[in-house]
C-alpha cells in the first residue's frame, strides 16, 4: 500500500488543487449568508438562471431557433433580434438560449457517468487496501496518462457524432480522477475509529464503506466535481466546435461558432455570443466549486 | 536519491504495460474492425468476404488478439509504428513530418504560462484580501473558463482578419524563416497560454497562500526578513511543488488544446493530424499519436517526482 504522499502528481488538467480537508470532521460550522462568498453567490446566481432558461426555453415567447428567414441573413442586432441573423437567418438569441440545453444535457451526462464510475472505483481502492488498492490505482493511472480529448473524438468518430456519446465517454475517461481522489480521502478513515466501532458492532464491510466512510470523504469530490463540470462545459462545446457533438440543425454553441467563425469580420456576433456563453457557463460552475471548497475546507 | 528514482521507475512500468493495453486495445473498439475500416467507402455488401480476409492476412489481423498485441508490441521497440492505412508511408515518417510544429506550440505556451502564471500566481497570493489579488484571481477564474478555440477563433478574426497585425492563418515552417516561424506562432502560442497560464496562477496562489500562513514564515517576518526574501525565497520556493506536478499535466493539456487551435490557425501539427486520422478511422496513427502523447507525459512525470523529491528532503525520506 502507498501512503497518500504530496508526491503523487495531481489528478487532472483541471489545475484546481486538491482541497485537503481534515480527514475526520467532527464539527460542522454553519453556512451563514456570509459563508458563501460574493463570487460563487454570483457563479451560483448565473448558474442557476441558466440552468432554469434551459429548462424552460420552450415556454419563453423566443424565436424558433431553427427557423431560417433568408431575407434576413447575418444582419446586426436589432430589436427583432437582438444578437442579430446567422448565414441563414436564423435568431441567435433563440440559438443561443436553447444550446443551454445541450450544453446543460451533456454536463449532466458526463458528470453522472463519472461520479457512478469514479465513486465505486475509488471506494474499493481506498478501503480494500493492498494488492485491489494497487491494481485499480496502477489501471487509474494508465487512464490518466490518455489525452481525454482525443480519446473522446476517436471514440465519437466511431459511434458516430451525438451528445449523447461524447460526453458519456468524456464521462469515462474522468472517472480515475474521482477515484484517485476519493481514495486518497478514504485511505486515512479505514482505521479511523468509527470505521473499527462500525466492524465490531458486526456491520458488514460494504456497509460501513458506504454508510460511514463515503460520506467523510466525499467534500473533496464534491469540489472536483464542479471544477471537472466547468470542464465538461468547454469540451462539450469543443466536440461541437469540431461537428462532432449534436448533428447540425439542433442549436449547439460550439457547432454554431464553427459555422460562425470563418465570416467573423463581416458578422462577429454570431462568434462572440456562444463563446460568452460558454465562458459565463463554465465560469459560474467553476466558482460554486471554489465557494464550496472554501466552506467545506473551513468546517 | 537513486533509490527513489528507481523506485518510482519500477511503479511507473506496470502504468506503462496497462497503457500500451488500452491503446492497442482501442482498435478493437471500431464496429466493423480496421479491415472495414481499410477497404471504407463501398456501400453495404461490396466489400467481398475473400477481400477482407486477404487484406487481414497482409495486415497480420487474423493472428489471435495476444498474438497480435505481442507482435504489435516488439514491433513498437523496435521502433516499429506500422504503416498509416491512409498514406501508406510508416507511421514514424508521418509523426517525424508533424511533431515540430506542435512541439514549438506547446513548448511556447508552456513558457508563456510559466512566466505569466507564476507572476500572477504570486500577485494574487501576497496581495490576496486585496484589491489586486481579488482582480487577479477573478481574472484567472475567467481564464480558465473561457474556451480555448473560441479565443482563437476571435483573435483570429480580430487581430488577424480586421487588424492585419498577425497573419489569420497559416503556418511557416522553421527550416524555412526563424522570425516568420515565430511570428506566425505568436497567436496560437498566446491563446493557448491563456487556459494554462491560470491554472497554474491558481496553483501556485493556493500553495503560496498557505505557504504565507504557517509558522515558518511568521518567524520569517519576525525576524525582520525584507519581504522580498519572504515572499520570494522563503514562500514561493515551498510553492514551487506544484509548479513542478503541474508541467506534464499542462503538457497533457496543451495536446488536447492543439487539436482546436491547429485547426484555427490552419498548423500543419499533430492536432490536425489526430482530427485527419481519427476521423478517417488510420488507427496506425491514431494509436502512434496517443502512444507518443502518453509516454512523453509518462517521461514528464517522471521528471517532475524526481525534480520533486530533488528540492524537497521531506519527499525523498518518506520515499525511501
Amino acid at each position: 500500500m502507498t501512503a497518500p504522499t504530496g508526491t503523487e502528481p495531481a489528478t487532472f488538467q483541471t489545475g484546481l488543487d486538491n482541497p485537503l480537508v481534515p480527514a475526520v470532521q467532527t464539527r460542522r460550522r454553519r453556512v451563514g449568508s456570509s459563508g458563501f462568498g460574493l463570487v460563487p453567490t454570483i457563479g451560483l446566481t448565473l448558474f442557476t438562471l441558466m440552468l432554469l432558461v434551459s429548462v424552460a426555453a420552450p415556454f419563453l415567447p423566443l424565436q424558433d431557433p431553427l427557423a431560417q428567414t433568408l431575407s434576413d441573413r447575418s444582419a446586426g442586432p436589432s430589436s427583432a433580434h437582438w444578437f442579430g441573423t446567422d448565414m441563414v437567418g436564423r435568431d441567435v438569441f433563440s440559438r443561443t438560449i436553447y444550446g443551454c440545453r445541450s450544453a446543460f444535457g451533456g454536463i449532466g451526462i458526463a458528470t453522472a457517468v463519472m461520479l457512478l464510475i469514479g465513486i465505486p472505483w475509488g471506494l474499493a481502492a481506498g478501503f480494500s487496501g493492498t494488492v485491489v488498492d494497487e491494481v485499480l490505482m496502477r489501471v487509474a493511472d494508465a487512464f490518466l496518462s490518455f489525452p481525454a480529448l482525443i480519446l473522446a473524438i476517436g471514440v465519437v468518430s466511431v459511434l458516430g457524432p451525438s451528445l449523447e456519446n461524447g460526453m458519456m465517454t468524456v464521462g469515462v475517461i474522468c472517472s480515475p480522477v474521482i477515484a484517485r481522489l476519493l481514495r486518497s480521502a478514504v485511505l486515512p478513515l479505514r482505521d479511523a475509529q468509527f470505521v473499527q466501532i462500525a466492524g465490531s458492532l458486526g456491520v458488514s464491510r460494504p456497509l460501513i464503506a458506504l454508510r460511514h466512510v463515503l460520506p467523510n470523504a466525499m467534500a473533496p469530490v464534491l469540489v472536483q466535481t464542479f471544477a471537472l463540470a466547468a470542464q465538461f462545459l468547454i469540451v462539450q462545446a469543443a466536440l461541437g466546435f469540431l461537428g462532432l457533438g449534436s448533428p447540425p440543425p439542433a442549436p449547439s454553441w460550439g457547432q454554431d461558432m464553427a459555422d460562425a467563425y470563418l465570416h467573423f469580420t463581416s458578422e462577429p456576433f454570431t462568434t462572440i455570443v456562444p463563446g460568452v456563453a460558454i465562458t459565463l457557463g463554465a465560469w459560474s460552475i467553476s466558482a460554486i466549486g471554489d465557494g464550496l471548497r472554501e466552506i467545506l475546507g473551513r468546517r | 536519491m537513486r533509490a527513489t528514482i528507481l523506485r518510482r521507475i519500477a511503479t511507473s512500468i506496470p502504468t506503462i504495460i496497462i497503457s500500451t493495453m488500452l491503446i492497442f486495445g482501442l482498435r478493437y473498439l471500431l464496429p466493423g474492425g480496421p479491415v472495414q475500416a481499410m477497404l471504407g467507402g463501398g456501400a453495404e455488401g461490396e466489400i467481398t468476404e475473400e477481400q477482407i480476409a486477404a487484406m487481414e492476412e497482409r495486415f497480420g489481423l487474423d493472428a489471435p488478439v495476444p498474438v497480435q498485441y505481442w507482435h504489435w508490441l516488439t514491433n513498437l521497440l523496435q521502433g516499429d509504428l506500422g504503416t498509416s492505412y491512409y498514406s501508406q508511408q510508416p507511421v514514424t515518417t508521418v509523426l517525424g513530418q508533424r511533431i515540430l510544429p506542435s512541439l514549438e506550440l506547446i513548448i511556447g505556451s508552456l513558457i508563456v504560462s510559466i512566466l505569466v502564471g507564476t507572476a500572477l500566481g504570486i500577485i494574487a497570493a501576497v496581495r490576496r484580501d486585496r484589491p489586486t489579488g481579488r482582480t487577479v484571481q477573478l481574472m484567472t477564474g475567467f481564464g480558465l473558463a473561457v474556451p480555448d478555440f473560441w479565443l482563437g477563433a476571435v483573435a483570429a478574426g480580430t487581430l488577424g482578419l480586421a487588424l492585419g497585425i498577425f497573419p489569420a492563418v497559416g503556418f511557416t515552417p522553421l527550416s524555412e524563416s526563424l522570425g516568420d516561424n515565430l511570428y506566425t506562432l505568436t497567436l496560437p502560442v498566446l491563446v493557448l497560454a491563456v487556459v494554462t497560464a491560470s491554472f497554474l496562477a491558481r496553483h501556485i496562489s493556493s500553495a503560496m497562500a498557505s505557504a504565507l500562513d504557517s509558522p515558518y514564515i511568521r518567524t520569517a517576518w519576525a525576524m525582520g526578513l525584507p519581504p522580498r526574501t519572504i515572499y520570494l525565497n522563503c514562500a514561493l520556493r515551498n510553492a514551487l511543488g506544484p509548479v513542478i506536478t503541474f508541467i506534464p499535466l499542462a503538457f497533457a493539456g496543451l495536446v488536447g488544446g492543439t487539436v482546436l487551435v491547429e485547426s484555427i490557425f490552419a498548423i500543419p501539427g499533430l492536432g490536425t493530424e489526430i482530427m485527419r486520422s481519427v476521423t478517417s478511422q488510420d488507427y496506425p496513427v491514431v494509436q502512434g499519436i496517443v502512444l507518443l502523447v502518453g509516454v512523453l507525459v509518462a517521461l514528464l512525470n517522471l521528471f517532475a517526482d524526481v525534480a520533486l523529491a530533488f528540492i524537497d528532503p521531506r519527499i525523498r525520506r518518506s520515499a525511501a
